[in-house]
C-alpha cells in the first residue's frame, strides 16, 4: 500500500483569496511562446533581450505546466503572459483558474487575406499601443507593451472584463494568436523601481 | 423554469454554506460564476439560453459535503456537483439547470489509497488522471490509469459520466465500490463496503443484494465522494495493429475477425472504418485531403456505391476499408496473440496486416508520440490543438450514438446520419461529417464521434442544434442511442430511451421523488427532473 493520505494537488485558490494576499515585491513573469507561430517566435526572443524568462511550446502546455508553472504557482510567481494560439491560452487559463489566477489583459491578432494583422483589444486596452503595433516588427512592439503593462496592478475588473469582452467578441480563425497576461487579480506585477530595457 | 427559491432563501443559504466552508470557498461574483459554465457551451452568442449557475461551493470533506446537502433541503436550493468539471463536449463545468448552485469537489483531492498487489486506487473525485499518473510514477508503481484525453479530468468524474479511458476503454467498468452522500445528507457505501469494517471494498463490487452503483452514473441520486478505480499492470508491451484494404466488403470480414479476437480478449480497443470516405472529413481536427470525387459521392442521393468507391480508393491510393486494434501483456502471450490475428486476417485476399513497433510498459512518455500517449496510459492535453485546426475558438459538443460491432450497422448508421444532413442541405456539414469510423470502446459495440463546432453565428449554432436533434432522433428510430450528451440535449436523449412509454425515464422520475423529495440535487441530469420541475421541463 502506498501514499495513503496523499494530498496530490494543492487546494483550488479563491479570487478572494487571492486579492488577500499581499502582492510580491518582485515577480519576473513568464514569457511563453508558441514555435508554431514565426510572429510568436519573434516576440519570445524580444521578451528574452529584455531580461524575461521565455518558454516555448508547440501549442502542447502539458510539460509546461507540469514541470514549471506548478512549482512557480506554488512558490507564489503567478504572473505568465505570453503570444500563442488560441488553444495554448485555453488550457492555461481553465488550469490558472484553480490557482486563483485568471487571464487580466488580452489582443487578438489576425490575419487577413491581404497578408496584414488586425489587432483587436479584447477588455481593457492600452493606449497607443494598437499604433505601435502597426508596423511589421509589431510582435517585437508587443512583447515591450505587455512587459510595460506588468508594472501596474490589475484590478478584479479587469479579469471580468477580459472574459466578458471574450465570451462577446468575435472568435478566432485558424492561425490567429492572441496576447495575453495570466495574473491574479489585485497583484502588482512588477515593481516600479524595475526597468525593462527598450520600453517605452 | 419555475423557481425553487426565493432572493432571501439563497441569501441565507449561501451564509450558511459559507459558515460550513469557510467565506474563501464561497462564490458568487460574475467572474466566478462564469468559470461554472460550460466552455463550449452550444449556446455561445445566446446569453439568455446559457444555464449560469447562482453561485458555488467547494467543500473539502464528505461531512461538509453532507452538511451542505442538508442546508440545501432546508432552503429548497437546487446544488450541481462537479468534480474537475473538465467534461467539454459533454457539458463542461456547467449545471443542466440556471440558478443552481455548484458544488465543486476539486479541493476533494486525496489519492486515499494504491493498492499494487491487487491493482486499484481508493480516490476523491478532485483527484485527476494526471494526479494518479504522476503519483504512480512517483512512487514507481507499475500500473497504469486508463486515461482519456485530455486527461485533466477526474477519473470519477469520467467514470460517472460512461467515459472512455485509453487503456482501459470503459471506466465506468473500472469503478469498484463507491461511497455517496445522498440527497438527505445521509452517507451509503455500495457493494462490499455497505459491510461494517470491509476491506473487500475495490475488490468484490457487488456485496450483497441489488448492484446500486449504476444509478449513481449519468444520474442525479446522491453525490459521490470516493470511489475505488481498478488499475492496469504495466507488464510487457502495448502492442497495435492495422490492416486495410481497397475493397469495401472487406470491412464485414474485419469487424468479423475484430469481434472474434475481442471475444477471446486477444485484442482490447478496436475500430475500423473506410479512410477513402472519411478522406475530406475534419471531424476532431482532422485535415481534409480534399479529394473532390470523395465529396461528390457524399452528397449523392444513394452515396456511391461500393464499385464506385472502390475504384475511387485505389485511383488515389487511399484505402477503402481499415481494421485497427490495440493488445497489452507479456510479450511472449502478445507475440502469439499478433500472429494468430495475422493468420486471421491473412484470409482476407488483398488486405494488407501492418504491426506498430510494440511499446515497452510502462511507457516513457519522452519515446511516445503525442497522439499514442493517451493508449499507453498517458496523460496530456495535446488534443486541443483541435480547436486552432478547427477555426473556431468556441469549442464542440458531441453527437456520439453506438451501433452493432459489424460493418453493415456501421455503413447504415453513417448513411442515416448523411441522409440527415443531406436533407436538411447544410452541406459544410456534411464536408466537416464526411463518413466516420467505429470505435470499439466498449466490447460488443461501435461508437461514432460527430462534433459539431460553435461558431460567432447564433443562427448557425441554432440551425446545428436542430440537426443534432433530428440527427439523434433518426439514429434511435433504428436503435443507435446516444451513450452521453451534453446538458443541452440530456432531456431530449433521455425522451428517445421510449420503450414501453418511457418506462426508464418514469422510473428513474420514481426514484428522484423518492429519495430526494425537494428535488435538490442536479435537477434536470440526464434529462430526470424532480416533480416540482417535470411539467416545465419535460
Amino acid at each position: 500500500m502506498a501514499g495513503f493520505g496523499l494530498v496530490v494537488a494543492d487546494p483550488i485558490m479563491s479570487a478572494r483569496a487571492a486579492i488577500a494576499t499581499p502582492p510580491k515585491a518582485s515577480l519576473k513573469p513568464l514569457v511563453i511562446c508558441d514555435l508554431q507561430y514565426e510572429s510568436s517566435v519573434s516576440f519570445g526572443r524580444y521578451a528574452q533581450l529584455l531580461g524575461a524568462p521565455v518558454r516555448a511550446i508547440r501549442s502542447d502546455v502539458t510539460r509546461l505546466w507540469r514541470e514549471e508553472l506548478i512549482p512557480l504557482w506554488r512558490s507564489g510567481t503567478a504572473v505568465q503572459m505570453g503570444m500563442t494560439g488560441y488553444d495554448a491560452l485555453f488550457c492555461l487559463s481553465m488550469i490558472a483558474r484553480e490557482w486563483g489566477i485568471r487571464p487580466v489583459y488580452r489582443m487578438h491578432h489576425r490575419p487577413q487575406e491581404n497578408g496584414t494583422i488586425v489587432h483587436e483589444a479584447i477588455g481593457e486596452s492600452i493606449p497607443q499601443s494598437l499604433q505601435r503595433l502597426q508596423s511589421t516588427d509589431w510582435a517585437r512592439h508587443n512583447a515591450e507593451v505587455l512587459l510595460n503593462r506588468l508594472r501596474r496592478p490589475f484590478a478584479a475588473s479587469s479579469a471580468v472584463a477580459c472574459s466578458r469582452a471574450a465570451r462577446e467578441s468575435t472568435g478566432l480563425c485558424r492561425n490567429s494568436l492572441i496576447s495575453w497576461i495570466l495574473a491574479p487579480i489585485g497583484s502588482a506585477t512588477v515593481t516600479s523601481s524595475q526597468t525593462w530595457v527598450g520600453a517605452s | 423554469m419555475k423557481a425553487l427559491y426565493s432572493d432571501a432563501d439563497l441569501k441565507n443559504a449561501l451564509q450558511h454554506f459559507a459558515s460550513v466552508v469557510g467565506g474563501d470557498w464561497l462564490f458568487s461574483g460574475p467572474d466566478d460564476i462564469a468559470t461554472y459554465t460550460d466552455a463550449y457551451s452550444p449556446f455561445a452568442l445566446e446569453p439568455d439560453l446559457q444555464l449560469l449557475p447562482a453561485a458555488a461551493i467547494a467543500p473539502i470533506t464528505v461531512e461538509q459535503v453532507q452538511q451542505i446537502v442538508r442546508i440545501a433541503n432546508r432552503y429548497k436550493i437546487p446544488l450541481y456537483p462537479i468534480s474537475t468539471g473538465r467534461n467539454l463536449g459533454y457539458g463542461g463545468a456547467g449545471p443542466t439547470m440556471r440558478g443552481t448552485v455548484m458544488l465543486d469537489l476539486k479541493r476533494m483531492n486525496r489519492i486515499l489509497e494504491v493498492n499494487e498487489k491487487e491493482a486499484y486506487a481508493l480516490v476523491e473525485p478532485g483527484v485527476s488522471f494526471f494526479d494518479l499518473y504522476h503519483h504512480l510514477r512517483d512512487h514507481k508503481i507499475p500500473l497504469l490509469v486508463s486515461t482519456p484525453e485530455p486527461g485533466w479530468g477526474s477519473p470519477i468524474g469520467n467514470a460517472l459520466d460512461h467515459g472512455i479511458g485509453g487503456i482501459a476503454g470503459d471506466n465506468f467498468a473500472q469503478i469498484h465500490g463507491l461511497e455517496v452522500v445522498l440527497p438527505n445528507g445521509e452517507l451509503l457505501r455500495t457493494g462490499s463496503g455497505a459491510s461494517r469494517n470491509s476491506y473487500l471494498w475495490q475488490n468484490y463490487r457487488y456485496g450483497f443484494g441489488p448492484h446500486i452503483d449504476g444509478i449513481f452514473s449519468q444520474s442525479n441520486f446522491g453525490i459521490v465522494t470516493k470511489a475505488g478505480f481498478w488499475l492496469q499492470r504495466a507488464i510487457g508491451v502495448q502492442q497495435s495493429f492495422m490492416v486495410t484494404s481497397f475493397k469495401s466488403e472487406d470491412l464485414s470480414r474485419m469487424t468479423d475477425a475484430l469481434q472474434l479476437l475481442r471475444s477471446q480478449d486477444l485484442i482490447r480497443q478496436f475500430g475500423c472504418g473506410s479512410p477513402i470516405r472519411g478522406a475530406n472529413s475534419t471531424v476532431d481536427g482532422h485535415i481534409s485531403q480534399h479529394i473532390p470525387e470523395v465529396s461528390t459521392l457524399l452528397k449523392r442521393q444513394d452515396g456511391g456505391s461500393f464499385e464506385e468507391w472502390d475504384a475511387l480508393g485505389k485511383r488515389v491510393n487511399v484505402p477503402v476499408s481499415i481494421a485497427f486494434a490495440d493488445m497489452r501483456g507479456p510479450k511472449t502471450i502478445i507475440d502469439a496473440a499478433l500472429q494468430i490475428a495475422r493468420d486471421l486476417f491473412a484470409g482476407i485476399e488483398g488486405a494488407q496486416f501492418n504491426a506498430a513497433v510494440p511499446v515497452t510498459l510502462p511507457a516513457d512518455p519522452a519515446e511516445i508520440n503525442d497522439e499514442n500517449k493517451g493508449n499507453v496510459g498517458i496523460p496530456q492535453l495535446w488534443g486541443f490543438n483541435r480547436l486552432t485546426l478547427q477555426g473556431t475558438s468556441r469549442g464542440h459538443y458531441y453527437l456520439s450514438p453506438l451501433c452493432k460491432p459489424n460493418a453493415a450497422d456501421l455503413f447504415a448508421l453513417n448513411d442515416t446520419i448523411r441522409r440527415v444532413i443531406l436533407d436538411a442541405g447544410d452541406m459544410p456539414m456534411l464536408e466537416h461529417y464526411g463518413w466516420q469510423p467505429g470505435l470499439g470502446a466498449y466490447p460488443k459495440a461501435l461508437m461514432i464521434l460527430m462534433d459539431f463546432l460553435v461558431y460567432d453565428d447564433a443562427k448557425l449554432n441554432q440551425r446545428r442544434r436542430e440537426l443534432f436533434r433530428r440527427i439523434a432522433t433518426a439514429c434511435a428510430a433504428h436503435g443507435w442511442t446516444e451513450y452521453r450528451t451534453p446538458a443541452a440535449f440530456q432531456s431530449e436523449v433521455m425522451d428517445l430511451y421510449s420503450f414501453n412509454n418511457h418506462a426508464l425515464r418514469r422510473f428513474l422520475e420514481t426514484l428522484k421523488d423518492a429519495i430526494d423529495p425537494n428535488g435538490i440535487l442536479a435537477p434536470g441530469k440526464a434529462g430526470i427532473w424532480p416533480k416540482s420541475q417535470r411539467s416545465t421541463n419535460t
